[in-house]
């Protein structure tokens, strides 16, 4: 589709869309940088939520019948309503969404199935690796938006909170569900983290 | 410190920027808007259109100005000239507005644009209340280029001259930014609510819709532009037939308010 990718790499360089300008009472300038704030914060969850939810597909695939499967079905459903909500957030904030949203779906799902099957405890590091770096993330948009404005960015920051709160819940659970007798345990979960830091980097920008 | 003093030194400081500190007219509007200001705030806000807060504002008011002259002067720095003299700031047109012409084009098509919005937002607003009044996506895209482009009926005859300005290279971002805001709005307020690659071919297949309609209209000489109606009417048949389905957009309760 050369189309696409022309239209893509377009809008790339378009810096972030001010919505409702005309209504605005902030200076220009402030509302500029904050415009490109949400928009990225809007477009890397986005497309960290539909990764993680490939992942847990990818988990399951391999998975799914064995006496793992209901563990990971409970983790899944939540990653379901977390995009299903960062789907709406999108048209909501006008973010641009990334670019490389194919690529995330294959990716991880190929990072989930890959690591099931490796065995359940390999799984169960990917789990840790991924929820670790993706709640740290979080964390870090928390603090971004309340240093921005607490109160304008209240229900976002309400959606991040409790969608942290799950993230840290699921790494939770993959240390309950033997994570750390993964094979090559630290190495795994070393080389999950450090992907996961660069497709954030990624994702912001693309 | 009081609002209206910070803005009194502001607008002096604007003036004293712009060299005009020693020019009669310039300084009258602003005393006088001082003045009426201290002793009555009612009076401020009827008369507001004639104080500037920033320079923002004063640029915007002399381009706004200055469109009634380009039909007799073009884009081009005379015009912008004009539209300063009338509002009572004549000189301040030099060193404001360095790029000439293009300035004016560019400010004519954001204005536009945001007309457009509006009108939009008005009626995705209505339809809210009313939804059996809701048109088809089709309709609403269609509709919106056609009352987009009208806006330009009154400068047709100095358009080509806008586009060859807004083209050149070292303005081209700064157009495209406004076409892609102008894209974005329309398939906004359309009740867009993709997520994919959807987002990036819709947004790209209505530029090119608009601008090949847009180069159209320029050469137009039928009555009421009938021939560049059809023309878009095609375009967009053609983008609708052509595999995807155009036109593909959840219905309006996509349309979300985030201000
Ligand atoms: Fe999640
Ligand atoms: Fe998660």
């Amino acid at each position: 589709m050369p189309m696409a990718r022309q239209s893509m790499l377009l809008w790339m360089a378009r810096p972030a869309r001010q919505t409702c300008r005309t209504m605005s009472t902030t200076p220009a300038g402030v509302d500029v940088r904050r415009r490109a704030m949400l928009d990225r914060i809007i477009r890397v969850d986005h497309a960290g939520e539909l990764a993680a939810d490939r992942i847990y597909a990818g988990q399951m695939a391999v998975l799914g019948k064995t006496a793992t499967g209901p563990v990971i079905k409970e983790m899944w459903e939540q990653e379901k309503k977390h995009l299903a909500k960062f789907e709406s957030l999108l048209p909501q904030y006008r973010a641009r969404p990334s670019a490389l949203i194919p690529f995330w779906n294959i990716a991880g799902f190929a990072l989930g199935a890959g690591t099931a099957l490796l065995g359940k405890q390999a799984a169960m590091a990917c789990t840790v690796a991924v929820e670790e770096i993706i709640g740290d993330h979080y964390n870090s948009q928390i603090r971004e938006l309340l240093e921005d404005n607490p109160e304008l960015h209240k229900e976002l920051l309400e959606t991040i909170r409790e969608f942290r709160d799950d993230e840290l819940g699921h790494l939770e659970t993959g240390m309950q569900n033997e994570a750390e007798q993964a094979p090559f345990y630290k190495t795994l979960t070393e080389v999950i983290k450090i992907g996961c830091r660069g497709a954030v980097w990624v994702a912001e920008r693309v | 410190m009081s609002a209206s003093s910070i803005r009194r030194l502001v607008s002096k400081n604007l003036l004293k920027f712009y060299g005009l500190s020693g020019h009669r007219s310039g300084l009258q509007v602003i005393s006088r808007r001082c003045s009426t200001e201290k002793e009555n705030e009612a009076v401020h806000s009827e008369d507001e259109s004639e104080f500037f807060e920033n320079e923002d504002d004063l640029k915007k008011s002399v381009l706004d100005k200055a469109l009634a002259f380009v039909p007799t002067h073009g884009w081009s720095q005379k015009a912008i000239s004009k539209g300063a003299e009338e509002l009572g700031y004549p000189g301040v047109a030099h060193g404001m507005f360095t790029r000439g012409g293009v300035d004016l084009a560019l400010h004519f098509c954001d204005a536009c644009n945001q007309t457009l919005a509006a009108r939009m937002k008005t009626d995705a607003d209505a339809v809210l209340d009313a939804p059996a009044a809701r048109k088809p996506v089709r309709s609403v895209i269609g509709d919106a280029v056609q009352s987009r482009l009208t806006m330009i009926h009154p400068y047709i005859e100095q358009w080509p001259q806008a586009l060859g300005l807004l083209v050149m290279p070292q303005h081209a971002p700064e157009s495209v930014a406004l076409l892609q805001n102008l894209v974005d709005d329309i398939w906004f307020y359309a009740g867009d609510k993709s997520i994919d690659v959807d987002w990036y071919t819709k947004r790209l297949t209505l530029a090119s819709v608009y601008v090949s309609t847009e180069l159209y209209m320029t050469q137009d000489r039928s009555p009421g532009f009938a021939d560049t109606w059809q023309f878009m009417e095609s375009r967009i048949d053609n983008l609708s037939t052509a595999g995807e389905d155009f036109t593909r957009c959840s219905p309006m309760q996509s349309y979300t308010k985030y201000c």
